[in-house]
Formats: structure tokens, sequence, C-alpha cells
């Protein structure tokens, strides 16, 4: 905007000036007499740029890609999160040799080229699946998702807990099965286990609940690798995001010890920061496989990839608006 | 098709931020600072739990203006040494929270665009636990400015009886409606001769908004001129500390009031 005072002897010359300076978009925003009173003062002013121009402006801002590197975005995001200085590092140098045009995308490949990502899917199951993990991190609910999806699919069901140790373990299950109309079966010994497994071989899905372990009692880690070799279940960790990454890193290495090559990560809907599942996939080489968002078992197990991933870490990045606004247009 | 995932990835915020104010100028030396921190008083005085964040990354000085020597600052949180609720500082004497900046800190201008959105949303996360969040922004129109503030549902606009100021908070005001239209808008008149020569002021950023972009902002108050503000600015201390019944203070404090009721709607 421009903004001009003119004086005159008289309201109408003062406006022709107006309309010859400034033309006739000009608006007179104030007028009056001179302290003097003698003569005329207006001031005027002209808006030289239009609300679309601007629009355009702000349009092609958001285009813009920081002035920040990519390597110093990406390292950014990650310190949020509480990554480690090493991993942090290792990601931001591999983000910015990725060659992409923005953050999110060069941490996608970063991603991809460090961890290892594998989809559990609910419709093959070559091996009975053990949940196995800390306490409080959602084994039983993630049990039930995997019944839930798998009913879905119309697959043989059968839902075994071990959970029998612990006050309510089974129950908490059994309401879920029996929601689902599956019927859960209870094995508290190693050799109940090994039974029910081999009792229905048609069966295409094989869930096995555990009871929580502590990773650094060394009683309960033989338990449950007793129970892992006696169904020869594949045991998948499962994890609650917003631990501590520095917890996690020592307890993925023990659960890798037991067998563990995947994990799930729970609980995302309410952790802000992501470090505790980037930690998981580097300290004990674990592939990330599905995450669960809320502990609304209908929600299900949702797939994750590089870039979803990607996406989680750096929300805001400059280009997923526009990114968004591309989706929502098409 | 969105997925929960990117649901997650971007969340809702619904309410989030209804009690944060932005206070911006476009022009600087116009007082934003001195304002942000007598409203922040003011509101404090009158018992509501008050936050004030200095968001002027590139030169912060509340601290200064208050006397203080702030152990954590907002350089801790963009490093990842602190949360921002850590950053958080008791001014006990003016009964309100404070979170600082680095005065003279270039590094805090130089931040990634999606870390400073992140400390926006912080902000507003935080902003729960308030009656009010004040955000003394940067002079200047630029990106880093209006995104700091984009979780705020009002933007206080202040501005003096200078063309520079008047076309400067114009240029703020036309670019935070385009950027935002459903922000909503408040102009303080700051040193001015009379309650009459603040009204025309207003009268004349009214005019041009209203003849090029067809909105109203309405007249949040009028800060007359006084020279206990330049004495306690000086004296690094709150205007209502030394000075409490000074026009100026008494202007504040009758903004604060206009302002609470903007809080309950």
């Amino acid at each position: 905007m421009r903004i001009k005072t003119y004086i005159a002897t008289t309201n109408s010359e003062a406006i022709k000036l107006v309309c010859e300076d400034l033309g006739d978009n000009a608006i007179i925003i104030s007028s009056g007499n001179t302290d003097d009173g003698n003569s005329v003062r207006i001031v005027a002013a002209v808006d030289l740029t239009s609300t679309s121009e601007i629009e355009i402006t702000l349009e092609e801002e958001y285009e813009q890609v920081s002035n920040l590197s990519i390597e110093e975005t990406v390292k950014q995001a990650l310190v949020f999160h509480g990554v480690p200085p090493r991993l942090t590092k290792q990601l931001s140098n591999s983000a910015a040799k990725a060659g992409a045009q923005n953050p999110t995308l060069a941490l996608a490949a970063a991603f991809e080229t460090l961890f290892e990502f594998s989809i559990l899917r609910t419709d093959i199951f070559k091996s009975p699946l053990m949940l196995v993990g800390p306490p409080g991190s959602g084994k039983t609910i993630v049990a039930a998702k995997l019944c839930n999806q798998a009913k879905l699919k119309n697959c043989t069901i059968k839902a075994i807990s071990c959970d029998t140790q612990r006050v309510g373990g089974v129950e908490h299950f059994k309401a879920l099965t029996n929601h689902l109309g599956i019927n859960l079966i209870t094995a508290s010994k190693v050799d109940d286990l090994k039974s029910h497994i081999n009792l229905n071989v048609t069966t295409q899905m094989q869930i096995i609940d555990t009871t929580a372990t502590n990773p650094y009692n060394e009683f309960e880690m033989i338990n449950l690798h007793q129970r892992i070799k006696a169904s020869e279940a594949e045991p998948i960790l499962v994890l609650a995001a917003g631990s501590d990454p520095m917890e996690v890193a020592d307890i993925t290495r023990l659960y890798r010890e037991l067998g563990v090559k995947r994990f799930i990560a729970t609980q995302m809907g309410m952790a802000r920061r992501a470090g505790s599942i980037l930690v998981a996939a580097d300290s004990a080489s674990l592939a990330l496989c599905n995450v669960s968002i809320s502990a609304k078992v209908t929600d299900g197990l949702k797939p994750i990839s590089p870039i979803s991933l990607a996406r989680l870490i750096m929300p805001h990045t400059d280009n997923n608006k526009l990114n968004q606004q591309n989706t929502e247009a098409a | 098709m969105k997925t929960e995932l990117d649901q997650l990835v971007s969340p809702p915020i619904h309410n989030r931020g209804r009690n944060m104010f932005a206070i911006a100028s476009g022009k600087g030396g116009v007082g934003k600072t001195w304002f942000s921190i007598t409203l922040a008083h003011a509101l404090a005085k009158t018992g509501n739990r008050m936050l004030l964040f200095d968001g002027d990354l590139g030169l912060a000085n509340l601290d200064i203006q208050l006397g203080l020597m702030p152990k954590q600052d907002l350089s801790n949180v963009i490093s990842g040494r602190l949360t921002l609720n850590q950053a958080i500082i008791d001014y006990s004497e003016g009964g309100f929270d404070i979170i600082a900046g680095r005065s003279g800190s270039g590094g805090l201008a130089n931040i990634a665009s999606s870390r400073l959105q992140m400390v926006g949303d912080d902000l507003a996360l935080l902003s729960a636990n308030y009656d009010a969040v004040l955000m003394d922004l940067g002079a200047g129109i630029e990106r880093t400015v209006r995104q700091l503030a984009h979780n705020a549902k009002t933007c206080i606009v202040l501005l003096t009886d200078e063309p520079t100021s008047l076309t400067d908070a114009y240029a703020l005001i036309k670019i935070m409606h385009a950027d935002r239209p459903e922000i909503k808008i408040k102009v303080v008149t700051n040193i001015v001769n009379s309650n009459r020569e603040g009204q025309r002021t207003y009268n004349t950023i009214l005019k041009a908004c209203e003849g090029f972009l067809k909105i109203s902002p309405p007249l949040l108050g009028v800060i007359r001129r006084d020279t206990r503000v330049r004495e306690a600015i000086r004296a690094q201390t709150p205007l209502l500390t030394r000075f409490p019944n000074c026009e100026a203070a008494q202007d504040i404090e009758k903004i604060a009031t206009n302002l609470f009721n903007t809080i309950d709607s």
C-alpha cells in the first residue's frame, strides 16, 4: 500500500491531485482542514498488489524448499524425536546422499537403505505368530487385532493365550475373542502349548499371546524361549512407541537373542516422539512390520513403509503441505 | 485416499490455540515487546495464568526488558536439549511464565520450517495449561514470523501513527488474511497523543482494510504516549510494577479487560 498526504485550497482540488497521482483505485483515508485552517488536507492510499497476487506469492513460498540443507532439516527432526546422536548422524548423512528433492523423501530413502520393513500379512501365515514383549506394550490388543483382521478375510483362526500368570490375562483376551466368535485356548505349560499347536495343522492362522516378560530377568526369558521353541512360532516383539530410546536399544537386543526378527510398534496415537521405533530398527536390526495407532480392536494394524515412517518423523516438512493439498485436490 | 496413518501425521487441531494471541506489528520499534510484557502482566494481575513466549527469533529481547538472566531459553529447545515446557521460566515478580529467546542469536532465526512448526505445535499443547498465551513475534512479514503463529486464533496488530508503521501494519494484515482467512485480527494503536488521535489512526488502517481487503478488524485499544514507559524500560522493570497508575498502564489494563472478553467468547 502506498500512502500520501495532499494539501490544497479546496476539497475538489485535493481529490483531483489524488486521482492524478494515485489513479482511480485510490481511496481517501482521512480528510480535514490543516492546522492553520486555510487549506484542506487529504490522506489517500492505493494498494498496488492485488490479493490474488499475494495468494500466488504465498503458494510459491510454500513450494520453496527451506534454506537449510536436507541434512540439517533431517537432523533437527531426528533430534526432536530423541534419536541418539550416532543414529541421527547416520540417518542424516544417508538422507543427504539420497539426492531426493525434499527432506521427507530423503529421510525415506535413508530408512530404505538402513532399515528393514516387512509387512505382516493376515492372510498367509507360514508359522504361528507369538506376540512377546515387556509389560504394557499392548500384546493382547495386537493379538485381538490380528484375529479380527484374519476373521474379516475368512481365515480359520486359532487363538491361544499363555498369559495365565497375570490376573485377568486370559480373561482380557477371552473377552476380545468371544466378541469375534473365536474360542480361546489356554496353555499354561510348555507341553500344553506344543500339543495345541500340533493338534490342528489345517488352521490358517495361529496366534499366541504371552505373559509379559522382563527382558532382564533370565528366568522369564528362558521360559519364553521354551515356549517359542515348543510352538515353532515366529516371535514378534510388541513395543510401545514413546518409550525411552536408550532403554529400547537395550531390550530389543535381548529379545533379538530369543530369535525375534520383527516388531510391531503400538500406541502410536499417543506418542509424539518416535525415536524409540528407529532405535529398535537400528540397534537390534529388527524389521518394522506394522503399527497400532489406538487400543480399538476394530482399528486394526496399519502397514508402515519408509515413506510413511518418514512423514511421521517430519510431519511438517515444506512439501508435505503441498503434497497433501495435491492429494486432496486429486 | 487418506489413511489413518496420514491423519496421525497431520493431527486435527480443533480447539488448539483458542487462547493463543500473536502480537505483531510489521514494522519494528513500535513497542511490541513492551506491549506484550505489560499486557501479560496486566492479565496475570487479574488472576489469569499467563505464558509469554518470545517469538522474535532473530533479536529476542523479552528477557532483557525484564532484566532476567534466563538459564534456559528457546535455543535449548531447538537444539533438542530441553522440551518446550522445560524452557519455561517462572517470572514470579509479574506472576506469569516466560519462554525466552536468545538475544542476538542468529542461530534461532535459522531453523528448519518443519522444526519451527513443531515448536508452534508444542506451544499449542502447552497453551492448555494457561488462560492465555501471548506470542511476541518478530518484526517483518516473513514466513518464519507467520509460521510460528500458525496455531494462534487471534493476531493483535500494534501500530503507531507514523505512515511507515501504518503501511507495514497493513502489509502484515493483508498477508496474514490471505494466508489464514480464519485468523481474527485486532488493532492496538500505540504512542498516540490522545484517545482521539488513537481512534483516528485506527480509522486510517480500518479504511484501508475495508477499502482494499473488505475486512474490518476491530480496535482493541489505544495506548497514550507516556514518558513513564521509557523510564520503566530503562529500569528493566515492568511498567505495572514501577508506575501502576500512569496513563499507559491504565490503557493496557483496559485492553486486558477487552481481550479477556474475547478469550471467553
